[in-house]
């Protein structure tokens, strides 16, 4: 099923790929996020001092698996939608990290950071909204790619 | 450390975070990806990725998230030259009003704290 054409049945298709590879991706960065809390946790539990065992513990552990879950998110995402869109919205962490930190850690968020988060959020959903293009990476398939150079190394 | 040396430890972060995101995604696009794992492009991309998270952490230990943040933003003018450039990837008006966006609101996030 080659896909060197693009009939109008399938431009719907493409246009919900790149949203889906959006969400995908604010997805991941929750779970990179939490991750990110997980391991400053841990690192604050853990007393380096008597050993470095004591970094094992459960909220660093389970931080790891969070990254884990986040990096397999990444992957998806990556495959369905564009780099140049994709890889700015990794920045939607730094708003979950702000928005928890107060709650987690005693910070306080300034006025600047909160025009900080609220200007990733609006540009975030401009490039949802209005960043489709016909870029290579949309002109495939949703479907995985065939027989397109599919090396074996 | 002072601040140059920082500086230049997040600029070099920055570069190798964008390089190892853009061959993750060289690597995606060509292969399965559950076939992924057989491949050097993937291993290469996530070790450049790992190395700039360290850098990274490194530069924030020894310095101010408020000159360090938007440092970090220099990946993604990266990322959109490798975009554009390597991958073919087409630039619209939203997408730029929306990428420099967020290159301002991760600046301003840092200014802020």
């Amino acid at each position: 099923m080659e896909s060197t054409q693009n009939p109008p049945s399938c431009k719907k298709n493409k246009l919900s790929s790149h949203h889906t590879a959006i969400l995908i991706m604010i997805f991941c960065t929750i779970f990179t996020s939490t991750g990110q809390l997980l391991w400053k946790t841990g690192f604050n539990q853990a007393d380096l001092s008597t050993s470095i065992m004591t970094l094992l513990n459960i909220p660093f552990l389970l931080g790891f698996l969070s990254y884990a879950v986040g990096a397999i998110l990444m992957l998806i995402a990556f495959k369905k939608g564009e780099l140049s869109i994709l890889y700015p919205i990794i920045a939607t962490s730094y708003v979950w990290v702000t928005l928890l930190s107060p709650w987690l850690f005693n910070e306080h968020i300034s006025p600047l950071k909160w025009a900080g988060i609220i200007l990733i959020v609006i540009s975030v959903s401009v490039l949802g909204f209005g960043g489709h293009t016909n870029s290579p990476a949309n002109k495939k398939s949703s479907s995985s790619p065939q027989t397109k150079g599919v090396h074996h190394e | 450390m002072n601040k140059l040396i920082i500086t230049g430890i997040v600029l070099l972060g920055g570069l190798l975070g964008s390089l190892g995101t853009l061959l993750i995604k060289i690597g995606v696009d060509k292969f399965h990806l559950k076939e992924l794992w057989k491949h050097k492009v993937f291993y290469i991309g996530g070790f450049f990725y790992a190395l700039s998270s360290v850098l990274y952490l490194i530069a924030l230990s020894k310095g101010d998230v408020t000159f360090v943040y938007p440092l970090v933003s220099t990946a993604y003018i990266w990322t959109l030259l490798f975009s554009v450039h390597l991958l073919g990837e087409k630039m619209n008006t939203w997408k730029w009003i929306g990428i420099i966006g967020i290159i301002l609101g991760v600046i301003l996030v840092g200014i802020g704290s």
